[in-house]
């Protein structure tokens, strides 16, 4: 019955907030077209804060698993893409510290300048799929706590104080982050934005 | 200006952050200056990229099964469930393993704090290695399928009497004591697991000038020397240790032929390979002679040690008490004087409580972590690193926490050896913000 509600999901128009509502109530099916509806939007977001597809798979249900476990508390006044978003930031967000914690930036920076020390050739035409690899390999070195800030603001145009609220500093932190990694990555680009 | 030294203004006028006034401001320096106009085109157009760009999202398979896969985690999850079953839905078995591994560790660590503590007249003299004696078995728990995880009962840091070895006179005082021969023979009794030759270095756990309570200079460096780490940038040991008093927990048991397995030929302690305790044929009696492990993790006294009264002070109605001068005094001191403790924790290479459940193993988990980011980091980042994350989640002792974090990142950005240091100044700022914060 579930898979079935599934297949259909790309044809429903129950509103989000009908959904919620349910889900709250405990129904699974519910919540699972809620998963199908916003999947893509909240996988994309793990996978460029994650940098490949294995963490942002694991990212992804984490971020969905844990929307459930707290749906009762979300305010359907308030967009659930947004909401999903924060969660998977979140999540995320505590992920890559631990890894952080583990590892420290030392290879990413490494990584960073060898990318810019590489300097292709500039007057070589890359077509948007290759701009978009270069970018994420770029954005992928990041030290974590830039790209999220990065990766929140430009992926999810998500405010400053949105930002600070949702990774838990303050907003002079988040422009100062925001500066370092539009610095580190205009470094590592700079064969493509050099005019 | 180059292209990636633009001033901060310019990322966030770009955001739209500025007031009216250092917008204006931007804007008429824009006007006079062509690199930093460039600078800001560049800026955009990274922006433009950055807003563009598409990811390779994975084919309609993946997304067509990722819901069913999500339901049958929560369906699992809305299940009673036992043991670590519980967590599996929302983590992997893996992470879920290393996790409890590392709370483990923790639980450790606070059990040695606080038999560690001191009064205040002895806060300050610690001593350079505090070992961790194993549990006393009680005498009626012979039988019974479970035994102490950890070891509870330090030697006491004043004791002066201590050897560079594992103090068998110490030690061997503790195991006396509670030594009550047993002539009961084991049913369960099998065969010894055969380990391999012992190495000579593993023979004993070697301490290194463990008699002095207190070092004359104890600084990082020195410590790593006598830590005789297993690599260059380690500074922490794992090691075996061969003591009767630990391996037999001063209770020799007698097999079938009623002869005390004490009294046997030592066996080695090097037992590298952590097998299930069924698959070893470990029963309640050999279990005693399984060779113990240590882990030596130096710690620098942060907000879990020295730091704790007054930090319970600082809780609701006792807030007004708390002394920040005097705290900040204290902690700026201890890491002035760089007394990092060495302190000794010990396993069991196997089962300390049932048969199949809860190995606590130094290898393969647990302190192992603690060894690998020590390792890594080094002591000064590791406690920066620990006291920000202590102050990023604090609650109840904000002011105490923020004070701690700053002096150790400003420990560690002054220590010469920082990496990632514009990360670390940021954090510096942050904390700072927050004390602020708090201080009002």
């Amino acid at each position: 019955m579930f898979l079935f509600v599934l297949m259909l999901a790309g044809m429903d128009d129950t509103p989000d907030g009908e959904l919620i509502r349910r889900a709250k109530q405990g129904d699974r099916a519910a919540f699972g077209l809620l998963v199908r509806r916003y999947q893509r939007k909240v996988y994309a977001l793990c996978f460029r804060l994650g940098g490949s597809h294995d963490v942002a798979d694991d990212l992804t249900q984490e971020a969905f698993i844990k929307a459930f476990q707290a749906v009762g508390t979300f305010d359907e006044s308030y967009p659930f893409g947004g909401w999903i978003a924060r969660i998977a930031a979140n999540n995320a967000f505590n992920y890559l510290n631990r890894q952080k914690f583990q590892l420290n930036g030392e290879e990413s920076e490494l990584a960073l300048d060898q990318m810019a020390a590489a300097d292709p050739d500039p007057q070589q035409m890359l077509t948007q799929q290759e701009i978009d690899k270069r970018y994420q390999q770029a954005l992928a070195q990041l030290p974590p706590d830039y790209r999220i800030v990065f990766v929140l603001r430009m992926q999810e145009e998500m405010s400053y104080a949105d930002i600070a609220t949702t990774l838990k500093i303050n907003e002079g932190t988040v422009m100062s982050r925001l500066h370092r990694a539009r610095q580190k990555l205009m470094l590592a680009l700079k064969d493509l934005l050099e005019p | 200006m180059t292209m990636h030294e633009f001033d901060e203004r310019l990322s966030a006028y770009l955001d739209g952050k500025l007031s009216a006034t250092e917008k204006s401001q931007v804007e008429e320096e824009l006007r006079q200056n062509s690199d930093m106009q460039a600078a800001l085109e560049q800026l955009t157009k990274l922006d433009q990229i950055a807003r563009q760009s598409q990811i390779d999202m994975p084919a309609d398979g993946y997304f067509d099964g990722l819901a069913e896969r999500i339901d049958a985690k929560l369906a699992r999850d809305s299940r009673p469930r036992r043991g670590l079953a519980i967590l599996q839905p929302i983590m992997p078995k893996s992470r879920l393993i290393a996790i409890l591994s590392s709370v483990a560790a923790l639980f450790l660590i606070v059990v040695v704090v606080n038999q560690i503590w001191k009064p205040e007249a002895e806060r300050f003299s610690v001593p350079k290695t505090i070992i961790v004696n194993p549990p006393q078995q009680p005498e009626t728990s012979r039988h019974m399928e479970t035994q102490p995880a950890i070891a509870t009962e330090p030697v006491k840091s004043s004791d002066r009497k201590r050897k560079q070895e594992i103090p068998d006179s110490v030690l061997g005082k503790v195991v006396e004591s509670d030594r009550t021969p047993v002539d009961v023979k084991d049913e369960e009794y099998k065969e010894p697991p055969v380990f391999p030759e012992p190495k000579k270095s593993d023979q004993t756990l070697a301490i290194p000038e463990a008699s002095e309570a207190r070092p004359a200079a104890s600084t990082v460096d020195t410590l790593r020397q006598q830590l005789q780490p297993r690599e260059k940038s380690a500074m922490m040991t794992i090691r075996t240790i061969d003591s009767p008093a630990f391996r037999g927990q001063g209770k020799p048991v007698a097999d079938k032929q009623g002869t005390t397995l004490s009294d046997k030929p030592t066996s080695s302690p090097q037992s590298t390979s952590i097998q299930p305790q069924a698959e070893m044929g470990v029963s309640n009696a050999n279990r005693n002679e399984l060779p113990v492990r240590g882990v030596s993790i130096p710690l620098a006294i942060d907000s879990l040690q020295i730091a704790m009264p007054e930090m319970k002070l600082n809780k609701g109605k006792f807030a007004e008490t708390f002394d920040a001068a005097a705290y900040e005094q204290r902690v700026q001191a201890l890491l002035d004087s760089g007394k990092y403790v060495p302190v000794y924790f010990v396993a069991w290479d196997q089962g300390t409580r049932a048969k199949s459940t809860s190995r606590y193993d130094v290898e393969q988990g647990g302190l192992q972590n603690w060894y690998d980011s020590l390792s890594v980091m080094g002591a000064e980042q590791w406690n920066a690193e620990n006291a920000y994350r202590e102050a990023m989640r604090s609650r109840n002792n904000r002011l105490a926490e923020y004070i701690t974090a700053r002096l150790y990142i400003e420990h560690y950005l002054s220590s010469g050896d920082t990496r990632d240091v514009d990360l670390w100044r940021e954090r510096l700022d942050e904390v700072r913000q927050w004390e602020q914060g708090a201080r009002k």
